[in-house]
């Protein structure tokens, strides 16, 4: 069952993956925490290859156990609780970089209410989503 | 801008799924790669997460032997609006439970065989 969810925020947040807080990896405790705050989802990714404000070229090494690759925790999620969570994260992260994108969303959900379900498949809903075709 | 660039507006759709997701009896994120390649898109990507949860709270992650096979995937696919349109509806019979987020995106490329 599908439901046009409307404009949203895309928060992502870049950290290293060995970056620590409470004796745990951070990204696992960011995960919690958006958990925890009632987010209807994140997304973790590991880069291959990378660098951040040191400077330092993080790459994955076939022979070590341990690695220091980028990683991304993606959140979409309203403006609103975005809002509210950002202070907990910037207590949490050490160094790090988070972008917040507008993002507009399309919700699969077995239980989704009645009146947040749609059937208009256009891009073209406030007006001003799509922008002029530079080739028209 | 050199000639056989160009820069146009695009969306950007990503479509959040489950690795252990099954469409037609093979894995869903292959059907929607398969369905973006027959309806002309220029291109797709998908990526594996290491660790997400979603609608159902339950939280997938590699290290976690029980979910390592299930983790969050996100196919990638940026082309014209319109394309996007015609895709919708497909991927909506396709998938039962994730999310699909459409953002603008701003293409700078190189038509091939463009000098």
């Amino acid at each position: 069952m599908r439901g046009f969810k409307g404009e949203r925020v895309l928060m992502r947040i870049h950290l290293g993956e060995s970056d620590r807080h409470d004796g745990r990896p951070l990204y696992q405790a960011i995960v919690e925490l958006l958990r925890e705050r009632g987010c209807a989802g994140a997304t973790v990714f590991r880069g291959i290859l990378g660098f951040g404000a040191h400077a330092t070229v993080h790459e994955s090494h076939l022979f070590r156990l341990s690695s220091d690759l980028p990683i991304v925790v993606e959140c979409v999620e309203t403006e609103e609780r975005i809002a509210a969570i950002l202070p907990v994260l910037d207590g949490m992260l050490g160094g790090g970089l988070i972008t917040l994108e507008r993002a507009r969303v399309i919700l699969y959900r077995p239980d989704l209410p009645a009146d947040e379900r749609t059937d208009d498949w256009s891009l073209d809903v406030t007006g001003d989503w799509r922008a002029p075709r530079s080739d028209a | 801008m050199a000639a056989g660039a160009w820069v146009e507006e695009r969306v950007l759709m990503r479509v959040h799924v489950n690795e252990g997701d099954r469409y037609d009896g093979r894995p869903l994120y292959r059907a929607i790669v398969e369905l973006l390649r027959a309806r002309g898109c220029a291109g797709a990507t998908v990526q594996r997460a290491i660790m997400g949860f979603g609608s159902r709270r339950r939280i997938h992650s590699l290290l976690n032997e029980l979910t390592a096979a299930d983790l969050p995937l996100v196919v990638e696919c940026v082309d014209a609006p319109a394309r996007l349109e015609g895709v919708l509806p497909e991927l909506d019979r396709m998938i039962a439970g994730g999310l699909v987020t459409l953002e603008r995106a701003r293409v700078v490329g190189r038509r091939p065989g463009v000098a």
